[in-house]
């Protein structure tokens, strides 16, 4: 696996290899994250509590009737929205866990009001759906919260697809999952650069957030109540696409070689393999993406929902359990041929 | 459920302390902790929730000792942040449950106890958050 970016970038102005100045600007981005950022399961439960506070705020908002109906509640929305985002932004929330969290409370109060209210006042899912992708855009730029952004990343997609099934596009769940998963793809592939950019912050938080609703996309094709069928011919293939173009990027002058070759023939066989169940590959292509950024967290959540697709390939092949155990000691035996010849040609 | 996964954890704590060396992983631990308050939880919301509920307060009392095994009986430096935020969410859980259940059926103004119990769920899990940062900083 490679090492973090950080570790790098600090390994490189030891080595006087990068203008110092350069080096301590992007240290001090890192290092702000670093020291601002819980972990995963203390974010979970900041994320959790705002959503069920939100839920309870915007109760007693419509129990003692001061929101307006229609657009009215949109135009209030707005202006919680916009306190949200200037309350997140104050000096006095840099410290305070708790002005963090009602911040993020009316983040998804906002929310819920502008969708509310323009959806009963314009009743076209276009409109909404519009408003909620510009609502996001500006939700990812101006409100410094991990957790919004990650959640923003989410509704946009979640916008996307309302906006392709409505319009009865071809294949459109399709396309909103592949949407999701090359911007995902192109967010982590130039992660260093976009770092270096305008929202810093920003990239990690909307890339997990991308991943994790490509993944929910699939996995929601899986339970048939939601009609979604993300997982088609064209996602598959697309797939395995990306795929075999990161590993052809990554491999460079290997890519002739024995394991050069004995990779990409893999990545074409498991896709061929598991077409009927797309959601492996893009775990393996997530993988990928993990290994390259040395980022733990996208690994952890890519053999998360790798172990599940899997499971869900195998539940769902239609053969007998004796046929399956026989694929399952397959699967694993020439898992352990390909790491035997890698290791043998490395 | 609850008592046969306390046990399970129990026996692997155990064990990683006596041989730590194949038992390293954290995530077995971490798995088993949350099974055992998820079976704590649910019982203790259920005895709050069911007016007509007679049986014994298991649920509470299971909660209860878990909480007390994950920030009394292990070490801190053994401890992995994982369980007291697993066993803060499970408290969280059952004081909304209970304070709801007392502002939303005895209040006559139910719009304030919603209110309330918005700002509850808020302080209470900002409160959780903060000390969980501290604790890992500490550590």
């Amino acid at each position: 696996m490679r090492p973090p970016l950080l570790e790098v970038l600090r390994q490189l102005g030891r080595e006087s290899l990068l203008d110092p100045e350069a080096v301590s600007g992007l240290l001090a981005i890192g290092d702000q994250g670093e020291r601002h950022s819980a972990p995963w399961f203390v974010r979970l439960l900041v994320g959790c509590g705002a959503w069920v506070a939100s839920g309870f705020l915007v109760a007693f908002l419509f129990m003692v009737e001061v929101v307006p109906e229609d657009l009215g509640a949109a135009f209030f929305g707005a202006f919680v929205l916009v306190g949200a985002g200037a309350l997140r932004r104050s000096p006095a929330a840099a410290g305070s866990d708790f002005l963090q969290q009602s911040a993020l409370a009316g983040w998804l109060v906002g929310q819920l009001l502008v969708v509310f209210g323009v959806g009963e006042g314009t009743e076209s899912l276009p409109v909404t759906a519009g408003i909620v992708l510009v609502v996001q855009a500006f939700s990812v730029a101006f409100f410094p919260d991990a957790v919004a952004r990650f959640l923003a990343s989410g509704f946009a997609v979640a916008a996307l697809l309302a906006l392709m099934l409505h319009w009865k596009i071809p294949q459109g769940d399709e396309l909103a999952f592949l949407l999701s998963a090359v911007a995902a793809g192109l967010l982590w592939w130039h992660r260093p650069a976009l770092l270096s950019g305008r929202f810093p912050q920003a990239v990690g938080p909307v890339g997990y957030g991308l991943v994790f609703s490509a993944f929910t996309l699939l996995a929601l094709a899986l339970a048939d109540p939601f009609e979604l069928h993300p997982s088609g011919t064209l996602s598959s293939t697309a797939l395995v696409a990306g795929v075999l173009l990161m590993a052809w990027c990554l491999l460079g002058e290997r890519r002739r070689s024995g394991p050069g070759l004995a990779v990409m023939g893999f990545v074409l066989l498991l896709g061929l393999a598991t077409s009927s169940a797309p959601g492996v590959m893009a775990a393996a292509g997530t993988l990928v993406l993990g290994f390259r950024s040395g980022e733990r967290g996208l690994l952890g959540l890519a053999w998360s929902f790798l172990l599940f697709f899997l499971a869900a390939f195998y539940y769902n092949l239609e053969v007998t359990l004796w046929e399956k155990s026989g694929l399952l000691l397959a699967s694993g035996a020439l898992l352990l041929g390909l790491r035997t010849l890698l290791r043998r040609c490395r | 459920m609850c008592s046969t996964n306390s046990l399970a954890w129990g026996a692997w704590e155990f064990f990683r302390r006596r041989n730590p060396g194949p038992l390293t992983s954290s995530w077995v631990s971490r798995a088993l902790a949350a099974l055992c308050l998820f079976y704590a939880a649910v019982p203790s919301w259920m005895a709050i929730l069911d007016s007509r509920f007679e049986g014994p307060w298991l649920g509470p009392v299971f909660l209860a000792a878990l909480l007390v095994a994950i920030f009394r009986l292990l070490r801190p430096r053994e401890r992995d942040l994982f369980q007291p935020a697993a066993g803060l969410a499970a408290a969280i859980s059952v004081v909304t449950v209970t304070a709801s259940r007392v502002l939303l059926e005895e209040s006559e103004t139910q719009e304030a106890g919603v209110l309330l119990i918005g700002f509850l769920v808020l302080a209470q899990v900002a409160g959780a958050a903060a000390w969980l940062r501290r604790a890992g900083r500490s550590s």
